[in-house]
């Protein structure tokens, strides 16, 4: 992938935004940021990030609804779920919806790594795709 | 099932199954603050705080489900901005938004962990967004208070509770 990989986080924490900016950036990753929710959804529909790392307990619109209208406007993006609500029943939830991994807080660096090396091989797997449905059509059209 | 999951099942709960909770609530605290803050710690269990010049700074966040649990830290300024600067591992000098939400992110992870430790004794519970306030003394009854004593950090209180201490 030649380009950065513009991800999109949303967590109320204006430190934990903070700290996981920092860590995205250490990666090459270009970073915008929400504060719940609500504006997560918003960023999500004017932005067109690659990926999302999204918190779960927020005020206003939570981790589990964003997800869902998310994964409904966009339903290949890859979404990682990053909360300190890691219950069994929370992992199957999000991942039933379509999130890609859970990862429990407090996340390691690795962890981290690790999620944006997923989301980048799954944003090249897409472009691949799409890039594929495109050349089909151009020889169709021929 | 346990004793303890079998009674919260039944809604049996009482101060017995509180004390347990509680119990096993605040030794999770004690491991995050060696785990996350790099310090150890010793617990007191208090009737209530020290008296203070000034009101607290309290951050708060309820467990609820299966059973309810509020857990509220809270501590005069200094030891408020020294336990930020360990959890977050930065330098502040005043109470501001980053020291609020570092304290309110420690307990959220806590948090996390207790709700993770209960679901696998089938106590299913979801977590409420946490949040600070200043509190002049934990008000909600029945609770249990206690006094947190640590090198680096100073004195702080944890109080627990099914009710909230922040209005």
């Amino acid at each position: 992938m030649d380009r950065k990989l513009k991800l999109l986080i949303s967590d109320d924490s204006k430190l934990l935004r903070k700290k996981l900016r920092a860590e995205l950036e250490s990666l090459d990753c270009e970073v915008i940021e929400a504060e719940n929710g609500k504006e997560a959804i918003m960023k999500d529909l004017k932005e067109h990030p690659d990926g999302v790392i999204l918190d779960i307990v927020m005020p206003e619109v939570g981790g589990i609804e964003a997800l869902q209208v998310i994964k409904e406007v966009s339903p290949d993006i890859p979404v990682v779920m990053l909360s300190s609500a890691g219950t069994p029943q929370k992992l199957m939830q999000t991942l039933k919806m379509g999130a890609m991994d859970f990862i429990q807080k407090p996340y390691t660096s690795e962890q981290i790594r690790k999620a944006v090396d997923a989301i980048r091989k799954r944003v090249e797997q897409n472009e691949q795709k799409s890039s594929g449905q495109s050349n089909d059509q151009t020889d169709a059209e021929k | 099932m346990d004793i303890l999951t079998r009674a919260i099942r039944k809604d049996e709960r009482n101060r017995a199954q509180d004390d347990v909770l509680y119990g096993n609530f605040m030794e999770l605290f004690l491991e995050s603050i060696e785990d996350y803050l790099k310090t150890s710690a010793r617990l007191t269990e208090i009737e209530s705080p020290d008296e203070s010049n000034d009101l607290f700074f309290a951050a708060s966040q309820r467990i609820y489900g299966d059973v309810d649990i509020v857990s509220c830290i809270f501590a005069e300024e200094p030891a408020f901005i020294k336990f930020a600067s360990r959890f977050s591992d930065e330098e502040f000098d005043e109470v501001d938004e980053m020291v609020t939400d570092s304290v309110v992110e420690f307990l959220n992870v806590v948090n996390g962990i207790y709700s993770v430790q209960l679901a696998s004794r089938k106590i299913e519970t979801e977590l409420a967004a946490p949040h600070w306030g200043r509190i002049e003394s934990p008000s909600a009854e029945p609770r249990k208070v206690f006094k947190v004593s640590s090198e680096v950090i100073g004195d702080f209180y944890v109080a627990l509770s099914p009710d909230e201490f922040i209005n």
